[in-house]
């Protein structure tokens, strides 16, 4: 995942942004120990999302402590207690991180495939380590690239389509989290429209060097060239997923971090989409 | 039975205003509106049945006698005969019979209601885009028919940034309005105006 799934921050009460941070402190403490220092700083703004709903969805005791870490060696901050409950969301970035590279391997140039060619075995290494702990998981996530790669091969690719698996496994990811059928349901399709809108950002926001270098994106080759019109094609899809998404989260019972949850649905993932937007139209000025 | 109080998310000491309120609030976010043709939507039904029940419950223990329900939800019925047998599928959650079902039709004999049995399909998928076209082809065969039409004005009312059914208030957006410290004024001088041009005057003083 790529670090879009955000709360709006100046919304957020001073408290909920604590709690907010703490989660995401504790997350990148948990990496740090299960899986290395190294690892730590690959953790990006989406797996606290997943940390604070599976806090949720499994009604977690959380508790939180004072503490100072290596990127804020000032001052203490507020941080999520160690809990085994963070394993999870632990592994996923894992195992997600590790099929990132893979496709970087194939999609980037030759200075992209030296890079992962370096990097590569320290991935594998994270992967294995990951798979172990959560067999279920890895396996979801271990078909998303060649599910990707077969969906862009095919000339007719719709955009629908090219999301699917992104949304697929970001879904089945989610529906890990809980053992109730219903909850299940719920959970997989709000991480199916939750991973379409991921997979749309990444493609509007690649949308001007996948052009230049001629790689594949779902909104290029349903419109061509025509950059606006992509644009304003993605806007709508982003928009619909995100409705369809909120639609699925507000059956899920609410919890402590129901507030920073809400935040980033119908407002941090509105906000992230107008800044991408904006980014875009400062480029062209 | 879980406690009716925590169902509605208030304390047992509310006021009943306070019950009322927080009905309301659910009942909206439950609304069958917002779920019309989602995979979800016996999932919202229930909630919103057990919303229900806890409100009547609640109210009834009050008020000795009296109860008060609220809608439930009624999905759309309606359609054809040939296509009744796939629609079953369809509420039944056995996407993929219903989509070999349709995909048997040959392409001539594809009605407004083929592309729309379609389109629910992809959009139970989560294929957002195409049950938008295919929908939308829908109504474009037959412009008429309010099942079709209320399906694609959700679907653009959500591409447009809405959440929920078109039209709703949205369950929970940024607050826009409101007083504050930039349009207290402002709004204080619509007002005088607005007094002053039925004779009367807010402020004295403009």
């Amino acid at each position: 995942m790529f670090g879009y799934i955000k709360p709006c921050r100046a919304e957020l009460k001073v408290k909920e942004f604590e709690a907010y941070r703490g989660v995401y402190c504790g997350l990148c403490r948990r990496i740090g120990k299960e899986y290395g220092l190294l690892a730590r700083c690959t953790l990006s703004y989406d797996y606290a999302f997943l940390a604070l709903l599976q806090l949720t969805v499994q009604k977690a005791e959380c508790a939180f402590t004072a503490c100072r870490c290596i990127a804020h060696p000032t001052r203490k901050r507020c941080c999520l207690k160690d809990t085994d409950a963070l394993s999870f969301t632990a592994a996923a970035a894992m195992l997600m991180l590790s099929q990132k590279a893979k496709d970087r391997k194939r999609d980037d140039g030759i200075r992209g495939r030296f890079f992962a060619g370096v990097t590569g075995p320290y991935f594998r290494r994270l992967h294995k380590k990951a798979a172990a702990r959560f067999p279920k998981l890895a396996e979801h996530c271990e078909k998303i690239m060649p599910m990707q790669w077969e969906a862009e091969a095919k000339p007719d690719c719709t955009p629908d389509e090219a999301a699917h698996p992104t949304a697929d496994t970001l879904g089945k990811i989610l529906s890990e989290l809980s053992e109730d059928e219903t909850e299940r349901r719920i959970l997989y399709r709000l991480g199916y429209c939750m991973g379409r809108w991921i997979y749309f950002m990444d493609a509007l926001d690649d949308l001007e060097t996948d052009k230049k270098r001629d790689r594949f994106n779902p909104l290029l080759l349903r419109f061509g060239t025509d950059e606006e019109k992509c644009r304003d094609y993605a806007v709508e899809l982003l928009h619909q997923s995100d409705a369809e998404a909120a639609a699925a989260y507000e059956l899920l019972d609410a919890g402590n971090f129901s507030p920073v949850l809400e935040n980033i649905i119908y407002l941090g993932m509105k906000q992230e989409q107008n800044r991408l937007l904006d980014r875009k139209k400062e480029c062209r000025a | 039975m879980t406690d009716p109080y925590q169902v509605l998310g208030v304390s047992r000491d509310a006021t009943e205003e306070q019950i009322k309120e927080a009905y309301k609030a659910l009942a909206r976010k439950y609304h069958p509106d917002n779920y019309a043709n989602s995979p979800l939507a016996d999932v919202a039904t229930e909630k919103m049945q057990e919303v229900n029940a806890a409100y009547d419950q609640i109210m009834a223990e009050r008020r000795t006698g009296q109860s008060s329900a609220g809608s439930a939800g009624q999905g759309y019925t309606g359609g054809s005969a040939e296509y009744a047998d796939i629609r079953r599928m369809i509420q039944q959650g056995r996407q993929v019979e219903a989509e070999e079902l349709l995909d048997g039709i040959p392409a001539d004999r594809r009605s407004a209601e083929w592309h729309f049995l379609k389109g629910t399909i992809y959009y139970n998928r989560g294929w957002l885009d195409n049950a938008r076209q295919e929908i939308g082809l829908a109504c474009q065969i037959d412009p008429n028919n309010p099942e079709y039409r209320a399906a694609l004005s959700q679907m653009m009312w959500q591409r447009g940034g809405g959440f929920g059914a078109p039209g709703s208030q949205p369950y929970r957006a940024a607050p826009t309005g409101g007083l504050n410290a930039c349009n207290c004024c402002s709004d204080l001088i619509c007002a005088d105006c607005c007094c002053e041009c039925m004779g009367g005057d807010l402020i004295p003083c403009c």
